[in-house]
């Protein structure tokens, strides 16, 4: 099975393909040609993961390559590496690109442009699937790219609402910042090693490291290290590139699930710990991530405190939760990553589309005009509770496991400060619990009221409670796959020598006291006294709006904009109108065409000329030989 | 006794040519003749199918060598692998051909269809004998079977004007061009007492070099370049493509195309491989393939016509091609293979829907193909993929092929050649984009939509899908030419 | 090998020799050349194609039948039909069964040729 791994990115490319040439006009079709692909994919994920569980760890890692373009000695490959890393976010992409895909059939129901959704939801798995199985850093920077278009086209998929057509704009132009970065890394790993394969380069820095051809007081292994982060940064978007995903959430709430929830955002992490032999080998490229991702995690929590669209709340907890995995991959902590990076896809996903179902329900996003929709929507509500339990870290869900892990590996390790960053983590913790049970209680709890949109709420139909159910069954059981003392997630996916994870009781207890404040204070704020969530909100003004409007962090890129790059930009579009287009581009084509006109004079159209043209020509080339 | 395999695919050639002749003798004036087309066809595709069957690789299991080259005639002829790889160039081009001769002929009514047929396929089968010949007369006699019936071709309309001076001038200056061919191997023949192709490089090799040796090489130079149109000998290229009937534009410019670069190949790369002589030719080779770049591309700006366009186009591309005559070994040789073969799919793509867009508007001007997008998407979209991938824009085909052209052509140290190259690639974006910009952008004048039959429509996605695939993932046509190349080094 | 040119060289020069001697014995021989008689002669005799027989009429500008043609081509195909015939009449024996195949062949072929020019009513003469 593993031979035909190419198969998996290539199937839904293949359905992308169907859809826009053929069965465009039947929705149905469409709708059903993109599903049962992703169900086929999902099931080859299975059946890879079997396989490789049935493999002695130490030959986990397979390598296909085929060979794309050649002009020896240079070539560049296209090809699979089939590894615990590669297969844990294959299984992750293809279930939650499956159940999502289910989910939309009800979703968008009445989307006219339904089978492009479906196609593009089908070329974005396969683009964000060729970035997972890549070899090399060639490969999964097309995926990478082509991620971002995808992302684009689904952000923007209403493209006549002007939020919407503003949102992917802005999505496509902060993430380009990111990837310019990543680009150029890439270029620097194909200068400085003379390959893009990833076994090839890590083999390089493994052995430059050990004789000493690598110095590391150089940082220059971290450079190219953090100018691959740049594009983890702007993906998977950290501080300071943070500002796309809030606004991403103008596409259809099921893309926001798959995309800017669950999968493609968590590409940046995924591509960290592709190259964490880059970032390992150097101490100071670790500081900076770790130091990245804390950030953003506290950061992004605080202003999720004071938001009031449902969600946006969300993107923000997103937006923390991968600070969370950054921060863990920073500390050294892989496999905690990874597993949060597992664990937060299931709880995020199911969290986006309780909050689809709700909108679905109510058509309104913002929380204020919802409440006591409990008893209209009983299984959203079920599940979305069960998820925020699990994104609070509350015993036995999966966020608890997961969230222990990093929690462990951030008071574990040696980066200066790390303390520091372990009192943010736990003070994220606290806030995780206290904005989902806000959010939590306002929209489900309570007393209606907008009473217009209560009449309405109804539960969403099967297609779309069904995956709720199968998420929130998996936000319950998947963290049990790493249970203190089996470590059976552990023992498959690690970096370097497997380590048992040690359990610390006390960091267990202190996370879900802190998680259960959290909820309590929530519980305060929202129910018990609602009239005191205003009253504090009150005397802590400045702060309350600072949250409200995220640390003014876009208008101050507005700002810098508008002052310095309008300025700048002037200029460029001065030089360029007058002296590039009007002088070099448009003289350059002038001289073209009258050069072409010219030459077409000698075509006389009599033969004899022609004639006297070949003998002529056989003369000239004589003479030049002779000469 | 002759080894017949070597020349199956010409003899099932001319033995289609010759029961086309005979069965439409004995059907009514009156009828459709669609029994002739169908026989043109068939015998085509078997001759195609022959290939495979000769190369040791039929998919069927029919295969009537285990994959060793055959000779015959004391190794006159032998159909080697490479011989094989462009006979199904040749061949895939005739069937395009035969495919366009169908419809072009609904609007253009001639009384001897079962003619045009025969004559095409004897020349198909000069072309594809021209492929395997070892020996000059032996391929002299070829080329001539290939450019007599062009002729014949080019002037079939005997009605029409433009198709009587597009024979008469190929006539008169193929006939002119042959003569050199011929002066050259006189003298070739004169300098080492053989005609054969490797007897030539021994002899040659062991001579000094003199001024006779350099004066047939240049012979032989000019009437070759005649036949792919090199600059400076190109000039009856546009008359003759654009006056010509289409299907046979197409033919000339892929089919008969083909087999002089089969005959570059063998006489240079073999023949005249000598120390003495091969800087010569290699210097001469590059001044004429960057002046076919230029004056094609540049002389191609200003058309009204498609055809006359393609013609410029068709100059430009045989300077592409001739870049990989400069890089002698595996390399070059499968460099230029494959870009045959993608120049093969691009170009009739683009010819074929000359044809179909001209049998419903009557008309070649490029500015009658305002709005095809929305007359046909599928015509569109063919000309924008075949069009783009002929300028080498990636991800098509024709990016990857000139990437592995200018990549042998720099490692062989011919860097400001394919500098040359790649600045009017752009250049070519100009004109060809025009078409495009044509089809897809203006609206049409004529809303009509325009149809066309289940085969044209699945040759037409063919062409698309072959572009396409081959521009991302190039492999498997890369490694038949490998395996083609192999055979001569 | 360049001597082999010599024998070029010899039949140019005989080539010549051969036009220039022609040349020179007709203009011997005619009426008023090395060897004529002198004579006066009338300047409309003297431009006249043949000095005895059926006067001419008419222009030599003009247009022949396109049948003579085809006539001409068939008969060329033919005739070398004829020139093959010989040789593998001659040494019929020696080129056996083989030989009499290849040359059934190639008549059959002359004559799928013979019979399309009879079927396309090449050889009626209108």
């Amino acid at each position: 099975m593993i031979q035909y791994s190419w198969l998996i990115p290539t199937m839904p490319a293949l359905a992308y393909v169907v859809i826009i040439l053929f069965t465009r006009r039947s929705r149905i079709l469409s709708g059903l040609i993109s599903i049962f692909t992703m169900a086929i994919c999902f099931a080859f994920s299975v059946g890879i993961l079997l396989e490789l569980l049935a493999k002695a760890p130490a030959d986990r890692s397979i390598p296909l390559s085929w060979t794309w373009l050649e002009i020896p000695p240079w070539s560049a490959n296209v090809g699979v590496l089939i590894d615990p890393l590669c297969v844990n976010m294959l299984l992750v992409v293809t279930l939650i690109s499956l159940l999502v895909q289910i989910y939309s059939w009800g979703y968008m129901h009445d989307e006219e442009r339904f089978s492009s959704y479906y196609s593009y939801l089908s070329l974005f798995t396969a683009s964000m699937l060729l970035l997972v199985v890549s070899n090399n850093f060639l490969q999964i920077f097309v995926g990478w790219e082509l991620v971002g278009l995808c992302s684009y086209l689904l952000i923007g998929f209403w493209f006549f609402k002007p939020e919407a057509a503003d949102a992917c704009k802005k999505a496509f132009v902060v993430n380009r910042v990111g990837d310019m970065g990543f680009l150029m890394g890439v270029v620097t790993i194909g200068m400085v090693f003379g390959t893009f394969d990833f076994k090839t380069v890590f083999d390089a820095v493994t052995l430059g490291i050990a004789n000493g051809t690598y110095d590391t007081t150089h940082h220059y292994i971290a450079g190219i290290a953090l100018l691959l982060f740049c594009g983890a940064v702007g993906k998977s978007a950290q501080f300071p590139l943070h500002v796309w995903l809030p606004d991403a959430m103008e596409g259809p709430t099921p893309v926001s699930a798959l995309i800017h929830a669950a999968t493609m955002v968590a590409a940046g992490v995924y591509m960290v710990a592709r190259t964490y032999m880059l970032f390992s080998a150097d101490p100071f490229a670790m500081t900076v991530v770790a130091y990245t991702g804390g950030f953003t995690a506290i950061f992004a929590a605080s202003i999720a405190v004071a938001q009031n669209d449902i969600k946006r709340i969300l993107a923000y907890s997103t937006l923390s939760q991968l600070g969370y995995m950054i921060l863990a991959l920073g500390v050294g902590g892989f496999t905690p990553g990874m597993f949060h990076l597992t664990t937060h896809a299931c709880f995020k996903a199911l969290l986006f589309l309780g909050a689809g179902s709700v909108i679905h329900g109510v058509h309104n996003q913002d929380i204020w005009k919802m409440g006591g929709l409990w008893s209209k929507m009983k299984i959203t509500g079920t599940t979305f509770f069960i998820a925020n339990l699990a994104i609070a870290g509350i015993f036995p869900l999966a966020g608890f496991w997961s969230k222990d892990e990093i929690l462990s590996a951030v008071s574990e390790s040696k980066i200066p400060g790390h303390e520091i960053l372990y009192y943010a983590a736990v003070f994220t913790a606290f806030l995780t619990a206290f904005y989902m049970f806000r959010l939590f209680f306002v929209v489900f709890m309570g007393q209606p009221r907008d009473h217009h949109a209560y009449d309405h709420a109804h539960e969403s139909p099967l297609t779309m409670t069904g995956p709720l159910m199968v998420l929130a069954v998996l936000s319950i059981c998947v963290g049990w796959l790493n249970l203190p003392g089996v470590d059976s997630f552990s023992k498959f996916l690690h970096y370097g020598e497997y380590h048992e994870e040690v359990f610390h009781m006390g960091i267990a207890i202190a996370s879900s006291i802190v998680a259960l404040a959290g909820i309590g204070l929530a519980f305060v704020f929202y129910i018990s006294k609602p009239e005191l969530a205003g009253k504090t909100a009150d005397t802590f003004k400045p702060i309350y709006l600072l949250l409200k409007n995220k640390y003014y962090v876009d208008e101050f890129y507005g700002w810098m904009v508008k002052n310095f790059l309008f300025g700048f930009a002037t200029i460029c579009t001065w030089f360029d109108d007058n002296i590039v287009d009007d002088g070099m581009v448009d003289g350059t084509g002038w001289i073209t065409r009258k050069m072409g006109s010219l030459f077409t004079l000698t075509q006389t159209g009599y033969v004899q000329n022609y004639a006297l043209v070949i003998f002529a020509g056989v003369a000239a080339i004589y003479l030049f030989v002779s000469f | 006794m002759i080894n017949y395999l070597t020349f199956l695919p010409e003899i099932i050639l001319v033995c289609t040519a010759i029961l086309i002749l005979v069965v439409e003798l004995f059907q009514a004036p009156s009828s459709k003749r669609s029994s002739i087309r169908w026989i043109a066809f068939l015998g085509t595709l078997a001759a195609l199918l022959c290939l495979s069957c000769l190369s040791g690789s039929c998919p069927l299991g029919c295969n009537l060598t285990d994959g060793t080259a055959q000779q015959a005639f004391n190794g006159f002829i032998k159909t080697d692998g490479l011989a094989l790889y462009f006979k199904m160039i040749i061949l895939l081009a005739t069937l395009f051909t035969l495919l366009m001769t169908y419809r072009h002929f609904e609007t253009h009514k001639t009384p001897y269809p079962a003619e045009f047929l025969a004559i095409l396929l004897f020349s198909a089968a000069g072309a594809s004998a021209l492929t395997s010949a070892q020996e000059i007369i032996t391929l002299y006699i070829a080329l001539e079977t290939l450019t007599i019936s062009s002729y014949l071709l080019a002037s079939f309309m005997k009605k029409d004007k433009g198709s009587n001076e597009a024979g008469m001038k190929y006539l008169l200056l193929g006939a002119f061009s042959s003569a050199l061919l011929l002066f050259g191997f006189s003298y070739i023949y004169g300098l080492t007492g053989t005609t054969v192709i490797t007897e030539i490089a021994k002899s040659l090799a062991m001579q000094p070099s003199s001024p006779l040796a350099v004066f047939a090489l240049i012979l032989v130079v000019g009437g070759l370049a005649f036949k792919i149109s090199l600059a400076p000998f190109h000039m009856w290229t546009p008359d003759v493509y654009e006056g010509a009937p289409t299907p046979v534009t197409a033919f000339l410019s892929v089919a008969s195309k083909t087999a002089g670069f089969a005959a570059f190949v063998r006489l240079f790369w073999v023949g005249l491989n000598v120390p003495s002589l091969q800087p010569i030719w290699m210097g001469l080779f590059a001044v004429l393939s960057a002046m076919s770049i230029i004056l094609g591309n540049l002389e191609a700006i200003p058309q009204k016509n498609i055809k006359r366009l393609m013609g410029y186009s068709s100059i430009a591309q045989a300077g592409y091609i001739a870049t990989g005559f400069l890089a002698i070994g595996p390399m070059g040789l499968t460099a230029l293979l494959f870009y045959i073969f993608v120049y093969l799919f691009a170009n009739l793509g683009v010819f074929l829907t000359i044809v179909i867009v001209a049998n419903k508007t009557g008309s070649e001007q490029i500015e009658d193909y305002a709005g095809m997008w929305k007359r046909s998407p599928l015509i569109g979209i063919v000309l924008l993929v075949c069009l783009l991938s002929l300028a080498g824009v990636p991800p098509f085909a024709g990016f990857s092929g000139k990437w592995y052209l200018f990549g042998a052509a720099i490692s062989k140290g011919y860097t400001w050649l394919a500098l040359i190259g790649m600045t009017f690639s752009v250049v070519s974006l100009f004109y060809y984009l025009q078409v495009a910009k044509q089809a897809l952008v203006v609206a049409p004048k004529d809303p009509s939509p325009i149809e066309m039959s289940l085969l044209e429509r699945s040759v037409l996605i063919l062409c698309v899908v072959v572009t396409v695939t081959l521009g991302v993932w190039p492999r498997p046509i890369m490694d038949l030419a490998q395996a083609a190349a192999s055979s001569l080094f | 090998m360049l001597e082999q040119y010599g024998y070029v060289l010899v039949f140019l020069m005989a080539g010549i020799v051969f036009i220039l001697g022609a040349f020179i014995t007709g203009w011997a021989l005619s009426p008023n050349g090395l060897l004529g008689l002198k004579y006066k002669y009338k300047k409309e005799v003297l431009v006249d194609t043949y000095e005895c027989g059926v006067e001419t009429y008419g222009s030599s500008w003009f247009r022949f039948n396109v049948s003579f043609y085809l006539y001409a081509l068939l008969f060329v195909i033919f005739d070398i039909e004829t020139v093959f015939l010989y040789p593998w009449a001659v040494s019929f024996k020696a080129l056996g069964m083989f030989g009499f195949m290849e040359m059934i062949v190639f008549i059959l072929i002359l004559l799928v040729g013979l019979a399309y020019a009879w079927k396309k009513e090449a050889l009626k003469w209108e």
